[in-house]
């Protein structure tokens, strides 16, 4: 069986807020993005499929693993073996750049270097986020979400603070992700070429 | 969700349950003839319990809460000067501030301030705003420094200490409910303020009457009381919204460490000179207080050095917890900080210290341990804030770290501050409590709140006043100790 | 790891003081101030270590009481010293007790001292009437308890919770005398006469002190202490009934882990030096035995109206007066 990323009738909800059910289908190598207009639930639908907010219903199941279904125990999101960019980062204020990526990603030092070079912040690894411009911390927690190459890509607005120079590294990042067979999904304002679209509004 | 639920659920059980329990167990007990003044009496000893220690967390919040927005959000001079005097209450024990306050003013028209409940209140609150101030100053010094030039640049300063103080709020009112929690079982201020409220009369059947009965269906009100309480104080809902961490640097701690031992001794002998505990410096006492000196130093350190290890590892345990057992195990940990403060040594010595090996009951880690117990629910609690108040990205990107990870490379540190600042409360309670030490400390072991009360029982006001000063000192510096280490551990963030 | 480093830590700490040399447990409710200096020199002259437990005023005596009382399986002390005798005489009954006897308490009267030799009696203290010389005139303080119902006093009496301490014993010995009709009939009285009920002896006599109280019932040394001192107060007796006598009272636990060293202490605190020693301390105690010196401001045995009854017979009534006690006070 292939190692897509299935979602079925997946209702979700935060706060007084309830969206769905939503549909997807992602093969290896295949990205969607997810567009609408603020608060249509594009980061609630990241966040479930990540496992940080519970579904109320439907199903995630990447190949053979079912993450939320019916009757079957939610997988921890740490289980789950998805990298997540958060619209907020949650960069941790007491860890360097290279410190947050190696804690994601043990051991994986190599990966690190390249990934910092091609998102072009190889002089920024020593740095705490308190002395990160806002586009180098996208940046950064970029760097922290891809060290420990992740199978599934979950990515809330991640060019919303590059200018366009860093945009473009960005963007060649994760198409390189792509290349290499991972899923992606994505909720941006600005168009990806070449992406399968979602239109959430009504859901 | 789900686990909020079932967590409700089980507190209203607990909250419901001892109530239940209690009416049976009092109507067997009114049977067996050992009841005292029956249910009216009873009735009234809970409604003065819920007066007193209600209306002393309320202004305790209240006004702790206020001159923490004030403190906030007004630069004001001679900072290291005023502080210790403003966090002194909390850092002595209560029968020092009691007596302290009762001999100024008892004298006077202005006795009703210190007697019966109105006087049990106000020194409650006394004794408690300094924490609930300290909570607020902390919490809000972690607002980002954009929000602040906004609301400089934007708003009137009226406007924006109001804004500080809807920000503070969820801290102010959790601190609030834990000064509820620790005033509920008090014995010492509503003993000296002439108010018979739940922990006397629970100390009483303990151990003066001899009922153990009795004592217990106290223990069981208690609960009862405290469990919705609990509830809130455990509860995750709007500490979202509070800014950031506790773990900021600390806009209380003084800038160096002698500079607080300095302004201690000022700060200390104005308030106790206002208490008139200074006025009888007689040559009896002097005499007294040089032969004493050597052994209240060597005792304070002694205590200190049990004291200080003890409270950083309830801390870390009471953290430990209260991100760990949920809602529901939170509340049980807390459990022992409503009961009668004697509970844990009594059970001990009824229990399990005369089963362990000599060199173990001979020590104090039975002292240790029934005062552990005793405040763990305050480290429990302050873990749990200090937890909470990780902002929510942080907490979710440590989600796809494994548990360990998570708990130990990310969430510890970013509690550190927290867990640093309720050792420091912790500290600042073992060292003043003497109903459980009484009970199980190791023979000749001196503890220097219990000689405190000994002092003040004969009057020796200078040498109670000098005792308190050092207890209080040490306290204080252990303040700004404990801060610059936490600061220190937490590195640059 | 951090955890145990501070458990062992913990440990290390907990552990400081071990069991080198001769020692001796003695649980004492006489205050440190007056206990600590006689202990010295017992350490001293016998090379025993003393290793002392106190207790705090707003637990008076009841706290150690109760810790020999649940220590009872295996017992951690050898001495009790406690300045209240009722609760002494009531723990021999429970057995807590092992018989000795003393031969320095030569000399002290038998009314002191147990039939079986599970305690002795020495140096004593009295339940008095304070009050404060500069607000009410000597001649105006009522000579017998009852007279604290006069309404001229409405409000302005204080006496320490009954539960704990000498109070306690008080109202036990009285109900001894009296019987139960006219000891309820006194507590009515003074909860009708509005009684100030305070956390312990020198409370009640702060209260004299800071003029909320004009009497208050307490104990000799309560007074003497703070008179000393320069403060304006003094104390009145009870010829009528009789003012209670409240010796020290020192006891060997049984099974105590340090028989001999115990024993070597009673002997010690039973000499008559003690009972003069405390006797010219603030502390003002009354000697027991008739021979031993008393200096001019102290307090001979014969000074003081006594009440005739045994402490046996008041420490069989204390459970029943604390009973009444607290029903008629709602404690």
């Amino acid at each position: 069986m292939s190692e897509a990323l299935v979602v079925g009738r997946l209702e979700t909800g935060r706060g007084g807020f309830r969206g769905g059910p939503y549909d997807l289908h992602l093969e290896p190598g295949e990205a969607s993005q997810l567009v609408g207009e603020n608060g249509c639930g594009k980061s609630t639908l990241l966040e479930t499929l990540a496992g940080l907010v519970p579904a109320f219903g439907g199903t995630v199941r990447l190949g053979d693993t079912t993450w939320e279904g019916p009757g079957v125990p939610t997988v921890a999101p740490w289980r789950r073996g998805v990298g997540v960019l958060l619209q907020a980062l949650g960069l941790w204020p007491h860890l360097t750049v290279r410190g947050q990526a190696e804690l994601a990603a043990p051991g994986a030092g190599e990966r690190i270097d390249d990934l910092a070079d091609r998102l072009a912040i190889t002089a920024l690894l020593d740095r705490r986020p308190a002395r990160l411009s806002g586009g180098e911390a996208q940046r950064a927690a970029l760097l922290r979400t891809l060290a420990p190459d992740p199978r599934v890509l979950l990515l809330d607005e991640p060019t919303s603070a590059q200018h366009d120079g860093t945009e473009a590294l960005v963007r060649a990042v994760i198409r390189g992700e792509l290349a290499r067979g991972r899923i992606v999904v994505l909720a941006s304002h600005r168009g990806w070429p070449g992406v399968r679209t979602v239109e959430m509004g009504s859901g | 969700m789900r686990e909020t639920d079932r967590g409700a659920r089980l507190l209203l059980a607990l909250a419901l349950g001892p109530f239940a329990l209690f009416a049976l167990l009092w109507i067997l007990h009114a049977e067996s003839g050992e009841g005292s003044g029956g249910i009216s009496s009873v009735i009234a000893v809970v409604a003065r319990t819920l007066v007193v220690a209600g209306s002393g967390a309320a202004l305790a919040t209240v006004v702790g809460g206020a001159l923490g927005v004030l403190v906030s959000a007004y630069r004001i001079p001679a900072r290291g000067l005023w502080t210790p005097l403003l966090l002194a209450p909390f850092l002595l024990p209560s029968v020092v501030v009691t007596t302290a306050a009762q001999s100024w003013l008892a004298g006077g028209s202005l006795v009703v301030l210190v007697r019966g409940e109105v006087g049990a209140a106000l020194l409650h609150a006394v004794q408690l705003a300094p924490l609930v101030l300290w909570g607020v100053a902390r919490s809000l010094a972690a607002v980002p420094r954009a929000e602040r030039l906004a609301m400089r640049s934007q708003l009137s300063p009226g406007r924006a200490a109001r804004l500080l103080a809807a920000r503070a709020a969820p801290v102010a009112l959790r601190l609030g409910s834990l000064s509820f929690l620790l005033l509920l079982p008090r014995i010492e201020i509503p003993a000296y303020t002439g108010v018979e409220t739940i922990g006397p009369r629970a100390l009483a059947a303990f151990t003066a009457s001899g009922s153990d009965l009795e004592g217990w269906l106290w223990c069981t009100v208690c609960l009862g009381i405290a469990a919705p309480l609990l509830r809130f104080a455990t509860a995750t809902i709007a500490l979202e919204a509070a800014p950031a961490s506790l773990g900021r640097p600390d806009p209380l701690a003084p800038r160096s460490v002698v500079a607080t031992a300095i302004a201690f001794v000022p700060a200390l002998l104005a308030m106790l000179g206002l208490g008139g505990l200074c006025d009888d410096a007689l040559e009896e006492g002097f005499a007294l207080a040089q032969s004493e000196a050597s052994r209240w130093i060597a005792a304070l350190g002694l205590d200190i050095l049990r004291v200080v290890p003890l409270s950083l590892a309830l801390a870390l345990v009471g953290w430990r917890i209260g991100i760990g057992v949920g809602r529901v195990g939170t509340a049980l940990a807390a459990l022992p900080l409503v009961l009668p403060g004697c509970l844990p040594a009594l059970i001990l010595l009824e229990g399990g210290l005369p089963r362990l090996p000599a060199w173990i009951a001979d020590g104090t880690i039975p002292l240790d341990f029934a005062q552990g117990v005793r405040f763990l629910g305050v480290a429990v609690l302050l873990g749990r804030i200090a937890d909470r108040t990780i902002p929510r990205a942080e907490r979710d990107a440590a989600s796809f770290l494994s548990p360990i990870t998570r708990r130990f490379r990310v969430l510890l540190p970013r509690a550190v501050g927290g867990i640093t600042a309720s050792a420091t409360i912790l500290v600042v309670l073992i060292l003043g409590e003497v109903e459980s030490a009484s009970l199980v400390v190791p023979p000749g072991r001196l503890l220097p709140a219990v000689e405190l009360h000994q002092l003040l029982h004969y009057r020796y006001d200078v040498q109670a006043a000098r005792l308190s000063l050092a207890l209080a000192a040490a306290a204080g510096i252990l303040v700004a100790v404990i801060g610059r280490v936490g600061r220190g551990a937490k590195g640059a963030g | 790891m951090v955890l145990s480093v501070f458990a062992v830590a913990a440990i290390a700490v907990g552990c400081v003081g071990g069991d080198d040399g001769p020692q001796v447990v003695v649980y004492t409710s006489l205050d440190p101030v007056f206990s600590r200096e006689v202990l010295a020199r017992f350490e001293a002259e016998t090379g025993i270590r003393a290793r002392s437990v106190f207790d705090t005023e707003a637990t008076k005596t009841t706290g150690l009481i109760e810790r020999l009382r649940r220590e009872r399986s295996r017992p951690r002390c050898d001495v009790l010293w406690s300045n209240e005798p009722l609760r002494t005489v009531r723990l021999a009954g429970e057995g807590v007790f092992a018989p000795f006897e003393p031969k320095s308490a030569t000399g002290i009267p038998a009314e002191f001292r147990d039939p079986e030799h599970r305690w002795t009696g020495f140096a004593a203290r009295a339940r008095v009437i304070a009050f404060d010389p500069a607000r009410l005139d000597r001649r105006e303080v009522p000579t017998t308890l009852e007279g604290l119902l006069d309404a001229r006093f409405r409000g302005r009496i204080a006496i320490a919770d009954p539960r704990f301490g000498t109070t306690g014993s008080h109202l036990a010995a009285l109900l001894a005398l009296w019987g139960e009709d006219r000891f309820r009939r006194f507590l009515v009285g003074l909860v009708e006469n509005v009684v100030q009920v305070v956390a312990g002896n020198s409370t009640s006599r702060d209260r004299v002190l800071s003029g909320e109280a004009i009497l208050a019932l307490t104990d000799t040394d309560d007074v003497e202490v703070v008179r000393r001192r320069g403060r304006s107060i003094d104390e009145g007796f009870f010829p009528a009934e009789g003012t209670l006598i409240l010796p020290n009272t020192v006891a060997l636990v049984a099974g105590a882990p340090h028989p001999d060293q115990g024993r070597a202490l009673i002997e010690f605190l039973l000499d008559p030096r003690i009972e003069e020693e405390l006797a010219s301390s603030p502390s003002r105690q009354i000697p027991l035995r008739p021979d031993v010196p008393v200096p001019e401001n102290g307090l001979r045995l014969e000074d003081v109206p006594r009440m005739s009854i045994s402490l046996e017979e008041a420490a069989a009534a204390l459970p029943r007066a604390l009973e009444i006690a607290r029903e008629v006070f709602g404690l």
